[in-house]
């Protein structure tokens, strides 16, 4: 055979046959080595995402690298690890499941133990009403079984007693309190169990975090159904010492908890600023569990700030930052409660409501008794208060005595908040717009329910301090004057 | 004549197994260090390792590859990466800090003094201004994590590299490339 001047030859074209096999091997093989060295790099690069905490390019990265090479249990679970964190439960069920089918021995049964925990949270996030036990007894039978393989791992303990939380919150939306209450002993146990052997055979990272953040949501249960029982507890009595030093606890967890620097938690910041704002806004603690929320509200809030510059310098603008961890918002919640706190304290200078007011953080059910402890008189001139109580106290405060003053029966914590309110008016100088209410406030005065308390030493009555207040209210508004003459003989010297 | 051939044969090669056994131990001592470039404004470890950056004026050093993470002990000043999506440059992202707390410890920091399992921990190599005053929580250090410190510990911000472990948490030990000293 010849082509132009070349003539073919049954050896030359055997030999061309030959060299372009070896021509096609040869790119065949570079073409796996390249994709092998891309694998490998996309692993690595995951890898040191995923310990950087960066967990969106560590899911870019090792998705890419299934991509290359699909079939290696190490990376999928990994990836399955980081939809997990993300809340993507559908998505990391399936990988899960995928190594269930291809993987042997213990990485299948950590698939098995995966694919447990997603349907666990599918179920979780379904709201569904009806109780799904089977969802709960096959997560805790695989626990069971890899606790008894592996007694010194303690992670499982702690995703036991995460098991026994989840129940645990499961039977109170049902209603059920003798199982809520029953789960959340038990994962207390679990809790314990895992805390004896913590420094001995510290758990991974995320067991770690999770047992704070556990152990500070099992704290602040406890403390809320503590203050269910008793809600107005009495200064220094054994039940407010018990419920200050169970909020104190999930506090100082969430600390902890907040110390591991993981966005995928920032639930916990929030947590931190509503937990805090909740210790500093009870009237009823000492001047010594004052001093001592107080010391921990300013360092945590020196921490946040310090973190803050850190993330400034990571993020290369704070905003972003600041808004994706929620410093801000939890930031806001502690002045609130810092300043309700100074008020108790009487360091009515201190008071700042800014942030509060910023992110409307709610009026806390515990600050409206606060009133009473305190005298008109001596605040009154004390006028920085009035910038700072206008909106955020003032606007909930009349909107709820507009209502109050329209209900046809009353109880004693009406009065209450009806002398927090004056309370409030006369100090800020709003007696004005208080004292449009007086019409409506004198036909109802008779029927108001009264109580006696002691405040400084001294008895008194819950319609004493509102009188008392309402003297105040009118004496400083001068279309009142002659209600003020009336009311004069109730003020409390 | 037959004797002195020999001899300059056997010369040739002890001569050639000599430059093997140089060559391969250069080879194999090159490969088991990184040789880092730290950047003078890298002041997080000073004094310890400032001097060292400014007297060489490409301020090269060199750090032993880390083996094996169990070998890690307190004191030791290390070399990691983390990786952040917003700072791009190598160079911020490489840390350099200093090992105060392992798997199981429990670390915390009162009034700026390092607590460690409950103890005060000597910090004599810190000069004073170094230190802050901050407050932190004693917190676990998990498996295969570390707690890390620098030696400066009053200045954040600005850069990237300047944090540690009280910003970014407790750090694996899978980012931790080396070890730079031990003291």
């Amino acid at each position: 055979m010849e082509i132009g001047n070349h003539r073919f030859t049954p050896n030359s074209i055997g030999t061309l046959a030959l060299g372009l096999i070896f021509l096609l091997i040869g790119i065949s093989q570079f073409n796996s080595s390249y994709s092998e060295m891309q694998y490998h790099q996309n692993i690595s690069k995951g890898l040191i995402f995923f310990h950087s905490k960066n967990y969106g390019q560590a899911q870019y990265h090792l998705s890419k690298a299934l991509k290359i090479q699909d079939g290696e249990v190490g990376p999928t679970a990994l990836l399955a690890k980081i939809h997990l964190l993300k809340g993507q439960y559908k998505e990391a069920q399936e990988l899960y499941e995928k190594i269930e089918e291809y993987a042997f021995g213990e990485d299948a049964f950590a698939g098995q133990i995966g694919n447990a925990v997603c349907q666990l949270y599918l179920h979780e996030n379904s709201k569904s009403k009806k109780t799904n036990p089977s969802v709960y007894r096959s997560l805790e039978s695989k626990i069971k079984v890899l606790s008894s393989e592996s007694p010194e791992s303690i992670d499982f303990y702690i995703l036991h007693a995460h098991l026994y939380l989840l129940q645990s919150r499961f039977f109170s939306r049902n209603n059920d309190k003798d199982k809520e209450l029953s789960y959340m002993k038990l994962a207390s146990r679990k809790f314990g169990q895992a805390k004896d052997k913590m420094t001995e055979y510290p758990p991974s990272v995320m067991s770690s975090l999770s047992y704070y953040a556990g152990v500070a949501e099992l704290n602040f249960w406890e403390a809320s159904r503590l203050l269910k029982e008793t809600p107005s507890p009495k200064e220094n009595s054994s039940a407010s010492t018990q419920i200050y030093n169970k909020f104190l606890s999930a506090f100082d967890h969430y600390r902890i908890a907040f110390l591991y620097r993981d966005k995928t938690y920032s639930h916990i910041v929030v947590n931190l600023g509503v937990i805090g704002d909740r210790i500093l806004s009870f009237p009823w603690l000492t001047p010594k569990q004052r001093k001592q929320i107080f010391t921990r509200a300013t360092s945590y809030q020196q921490e946040t700030k310090t973190f803050s510059k850190h993330l400034y310098s990571e993020y290369k603008s704070s905003k972003t930052a600041k808004k994706e961890w929620f410093l801000e918002k939890s930031k806001a919640y502690i002045e609130n409660g810092t300043a309700i706190s100074n008020i108790y304290t009487k360091n009515y200078g201190k008071c700042r409501f800014n942030l509060a007011r910023r992110f409307k953080i709610a009026f806390s059910p515990s600050n409206d008794r606060y009133a009473r402890m305190l005298l008109v008189d001596q605040k009154r001139k004390n006028k920085t208060l009035k910038s700072n109580f206008s909106d955020i106290f003032l606007s909930a405060y009349r909107k709820s005595v507009r209502s109050l003053l329209e209900k046809e029966k009353f109880v004693p914590h009406d009065t209450v908040f009806l002398a927090n309110f004056f309370y409030i008016s006369a100090v800020t100088n709003y007696s004005r717009k208080a004292s449009s209410f007086s019409e409506k406030l004198a036909k109802i005065l008779s029927s108001l329910p009264d109580k006696k308390v002691i405040i400084d030493g001294r008895p008194l009555t819950y319609k004493r301090i509102l009188m008392n207040n309402l003297y105040y209210v009118y004496k400083s508004n001068p279309h009142k004057k002659d209600l003020a003459k009336k009311y004069r003989k109730y003020a409390i010297k | 004549m037959k004797e002195g051939q020999r001899k300059k044969e056997i010369m040739l090669y002890v001569q050639i197994a000599v430059v093997f056994i140089v060559t391969n131990t250069a080879i194999i001592l090159w490969s088991s260090y990184d040789w880092l470039g730290i950047p003078a404004k890298h002041s997080q470890m000073s004094p310890s390792y400032e001097e060292f950056a400014v007297h060489i004026a490409s301020s090269v050093s060199a750090g032993q590859h880390l083996d094996y993470v169990d070998s890690l002990e307190y004191g030791d000043v290390v070399y990691y990466v983390f990786e952040s999506v917003f700072v791009k440059s190598d160079k911020e992202n490489l840390f350099f800090s200093r090992v105060v707390g392992l798997p199981g410890d429990t670390i915390g920091i009162q009034d700026g003094k390092l607590i460690r399992n409950g103890s005060l921990v000597d910090q004599s190599y810190i000069p004073q201004p170094n230190l802050s005053d901050e407050n932190l929580p004693e917190v676990l250090i998990p498996r295969d994590h570390v707690y890390l410190l620098n030696d400066k510990r009053n200045i954040v911000g600005k850069y990237f590299f300047l944090s540690d472990s009280r910003h970014l948490g407790p750090i694996s030990m899978f980012v931790i490339k080396g070890v730079l000293g031990r003291d």
